[in-house]
């Protein structure tokens, strides 16, 4: 679905943060990104979703080039992108903001993807006519990534999906993305919560000072008792 | 002919090196603080009036006007402008930048508002007179006094340059520059960030107000109309063209900026009949604000940039 | 008096309400304090006198000083000053964005732009004072010891319904919630599509219409002379902040609010200090609520 080579990004041209990574990841898996603080995780992503200029790299979405397109066009193309802060509009309602989600689509469409985010998301249908900032964090989330999915994007890019969330949240979050991936879409994350993200993906890339470091089924990363040293906290597996 | 040439350049000059202390104490607050203030004319009509009020020759219908010495004058002047920035500076330091430059201009507007209604103070409208010129006496002709006067004043901003460019160097001067570059060091020092910038933005408002005292001085007498607010633009304008962040750009900014302002003043009143002298110098200010926003957009360093390396406020 | 007072605080604070609109979204989409805006209502009162020169401000209809003409040339004026707005935009301060420029270095040449547009109108048409219409009107009593004018009716009415027009184009219509929500978070607006810099755009126009009518109420009551729009500029800032920035109802509450201290502080303080209320309450809502009254804490 996805292939993203050699991205060198960074926010002030000429200081790349990303220095030159990859991934790749196919319709229906789920696939974590982790690594240190300042590894260059979200700017990877936010790169292969327009959002970071690129000084170099290629990104090929279902076989086309999409490194050259803006942020806006790529949301076109079919990538959705949950940002990890600012992820809703706190000043509108939770129908406004899946509508805003749905702003590229014709009427009968954002009708449909209305009613599929209240129906993947029922605690969301209750209160459409809430303002988003009254909502608790993990309705929060579940919002943000309603918002991204108006679209029906056949990739779904989160950064720091679980942040800050309390442990029941954190599950519910990782069952809807697991959900997700079984209907098809490609789901790929950004985490520091690395060992529950990897419980819940197919593969991940480990990635320190803006490179891949490692990479696996999600599995053998687990085990791998350098990965576990560094990454995960001391001991490996369990 | 000569002489009437000379006598305008001494006086000319004399008026650049004021306006040039104004643009040094700006500096001090944007080039090493990046504070944004608006409200420059504010500062200077408070030091102006305050040594107006201390030194005038005393007349009844004033409540001011107590006729004490010249040097008590600059003095109390630059303590009241350090005083009134502190108190301003303490609300409004931790405003975020643009609601600092609405602020800061409100403030002069207020301030100006005051010395045109507080008439038994101030004069109102007609201002204050009789403010005695330093050593007045000892000189026979204007141009005489002049010579005089320009010759302080190249001392005074000598001697302020000096101790501007050891302040810079100083550890606390190198402070300010941290907090400058690197709003994290700002936010790492945290409420010491917030002292040094109060320090920066009252000693800066401090040679305003010294400024305006010297600029009364000069003239003798004092008006509310010497303090619009198009003149916090011109200072502005002469701080930018020079290059900010530097004390050195700052005298070149205001020279170059009150040469063009005159110069274009001339052209305009040679060229454009009396009875249309208003649309004249109405197109006096076009030509400056016109000048100044090309600046920013082509060279945005002004003339001579800092030699530092990219500043927090790195327009390109 | 003080029944007198909140009238004309009431209609003042219309005219300022409409001018703050604008002041409200540039501030908050754009993040820098405009010192330009003011103009846009000068240009707009003066680009409205333009067509009345031409058409005449038409037989006073009812008890009004003045006809659809000067509608009309108000609406024109609005459509123009809309223009302009986004000219000015185009020629100075997105090419500033485009530089990366920091924000005071906008607010910087929002000064700058100031000066000129304001100085082409004394260029243009002198300082002196100038008049829509010379058609004297009798203020009515509409209260005891409450006097007000026709046309201040007509302003207030007819401000009310372009912001309910307004209110509705951005609560229900598909740009009107782009709009909303590029102001609020134009990162995660372009993440769902939306065109921010197109927003940009229609946001200066809009508060370029918006000022114009201003401008035009203003020259109205009773007069035009170059600096109108200057002098209202403090009490925009004052209105938006206060109201709480990108917020319609916000500007709207603001600019009533600010209409009102101004003239009812007439009862307690010296007339010539009047310009310095919005200036006070602006300084209270700063050190108190910074957010405003319909803002957020950010």
């Amino acid at each position: 679905m996805l292939i993203a080579e050699g991205i060198v990004a960074g926010y002030v041209p000429g200081l790349p943060i990303v220095q030159g990574a990859s991934l790749h990841i196919a319709a229906g898996e789920v696939v974590a990104v982790i690594g240190p603080n300042g590894a260059g995780k979200s700017t990877f992503v936010k790169a292969i979703a327009g959002l970071v200029p690129k000084e170099a790299g290629r990104v090929q979405l279902a076989g086309r080039e999409i490194d050259a397109l803006a942020a806006h066009e790529i949301v076109r193309a079919g990538v959705g992108f949950v940002p990890q802060t600012g992820n809703v509009f706190t000043a509108l309602s939770i129908e406004e903001n899946l509508k805003v989600g749905g702003h590229l689509l014709p009427a009968t469409r954002r009708a449909e993807g209305l009613a599929r985010s209240y129906a993947q998301f029922p605690e969301l249908a209750g209160k459409r006519k809430a303002l988003a900032r009254t909502l608790s964090g993990g309705q929060r989330q579940m919002l943000a990534i309603a918002r991204a999915l108006m679209t029906d994007p056949p990739l779904l890019i989160l950064d720091e999906p679980t942040a800050g969330l309390a442990p029941r949240v954190v599950k519910e979050v990782f069952r809807q993305l697991r959900r997700l991936a079984q209907a098809g879409v490609a789901v790929l994350m950004v985490e520091q919560n690395a060992r529950a993200a990897l419980r819940a993906s197919d593969r991940g890339y480990v990635m320190a000072q803006g490179r891949n470091c490692a990479q696996g089924e999600a599995g053998e990363l687990l085990l791998d008792p350098g990965i576990g040293a560094l990454f995960l906290g001391g001991r490996s597996g369990a | 002919m000569l002489t009437g040439i000379f006598s305008y350049a001494v006086f000319f000059s004399c008026v650049v090196l004021i306006l040039s202390i104004l643009t040094l104490g700006l500096n001090l607050q944007w080039g090493f603080t990046g504070l944004f203030n608006a409200g420059i004319a504010g500062f200077y009509a408070i030091g102006a009036y305050t040594h107006a009020i201390l030194t005038a020759a005393p007349q009844p219908q004033f409540l001011g006007n107590f006729g004490l010495p010249w040097i008590v004058g600059i003095a109390a002047a630059t303590a009241a402008t350090a005083l009134a920035a502190w108190l301003i500076g303490l609300l409004t330091i931790r405003l975020r930048g643009d609601y600092l430059a609405i602020t800061s201009f409100g403030i002069a507007v207020t301030i100006q508002l005051v010395t045109l209604n507080w008439e038994a103070l101030t004069g109102g409208s007609q201002g204050l007179s009789r403010i005695p010129k330093p050593l007045a006496g000892t000189f026979d002709s204007p141009l005489a006094f002049n010579l005089w006067y320009l010759a302080l004043l190249a001392a005074v901003v000598g001697l302020l340059y000096w101790g501007l460019e050891r302040i810079v160097r100083s550890p606390w001067g190198r402070v300010l520059r941290a907090i400058r570059e690197d709003e994290t060091a700002a936010l790492a020092l945290g409420k010491s960030a917030r002292r040094f910038r109060l320090e920066a933005f009252v000693l800066g408002a401090a040679l305003m107000g010294l400024a305006g005292a010297l600029y009364v001085s000069f003239i003798g007498f004092v008006s509310p109309f010497d303090f619009l607010p198009i003149l916090t633009f011109q200072v502005w304008a002469m701080l930018i063209v020079g290059g900010s962040g530097n004390n050195r750009g700052a005298l070149l900014g205001a020279l170059v900026v009150w040469g063009i302002w005159a110069a274009a003043g001339a052209l305009v009143a040679k060229l454009v009949p009396p009875s249309h002298a208003a649309q004249g110098a109405a197109v006096q200010v076009i030509l400056i604000g016109l000048a100044l926003v090309l600046v920013l957009l082509y060279r945005p360093r002004g003339l001579i940039g800092e030699r530092a390396v990219v500043s927090r406020h790195a327009d390109g | 008096m003080i029944a007198q007072a909140l009238a004309d605080g009431l209609f003042t604070g219309a005219i300022i309400a409409l001018g703050a609109i604008g002041v409200s979204y540039t501030l908050q989409i754009l993040r820098f304090a405009n010192f330009a805006h003011s103009e846009l209502l000068t240009w707009g009162a003066y680009l409205a006198l333009v067509f009345v020169a031409f058409a005449g401000p038409g037989t006073p209809t009812g008890p009004l000083s003045f006809g659809w003409q000067l509608v009309a040339a108000a609406f024109l004026a609005a459509l123009l000053t809309g223009v302009l707005a986004w000219a000015v935009d185009a020629l100075v301060f997105s090419r500033l964005r485009r530089q990366g420029a920091h924000h005071l270095t906008m607010v910087f040449a929002a000064f700058g732009a100031a000066l000129v547009l304001r100085n082409l109108v004394v260029l243009f048409w002198g300082h002196e004072s100038r008049y829509y219409t010379r058609e004297l009107q009798m203020a009515f009593e509409v209260l005891p010891g409450v006097r007000i004018l026709p046309d201040q009716v007509f302003i207030l009415l007819l401000t009310l319904a372009v912001v309910v027009v307004l209110y509705v184009f951005l609560a229900y219509s598909r740009t009107g919630m782009a709009m909303r929500a590029a102001a609020e978070n134009p990162a995660l607006a372009q993440a769902c599509g939306i065109r921010v810099e197109a927003v940009v755009r229609a946001t200066w126009i809009l508060s370029g219409a918006l000022a114009a009518l201003a401008g035009v109420f203003t020259g109205l009551t009773p007069q035009l002379h170059p600096e109108i729009g200057f002098n209202l500029l403090l009490a925009l800032f004052a209105a938006a902040i206060l109201g709480g920035i990108g917020s319609l109802p916000g500007a709207v509450v603001g600019g009533l609010l600010v209409g009102l201290a101004e003239n009812l502080s007439l009862l307690v303080i010296n007339p010539g200090y009047k310009t310095a209320m919005p200036f006070l309450l602006l300084l209270a809502v700063l050190l108190a609520r910074p957010q405003g009254i319909f803002g957020e804490k950010r």
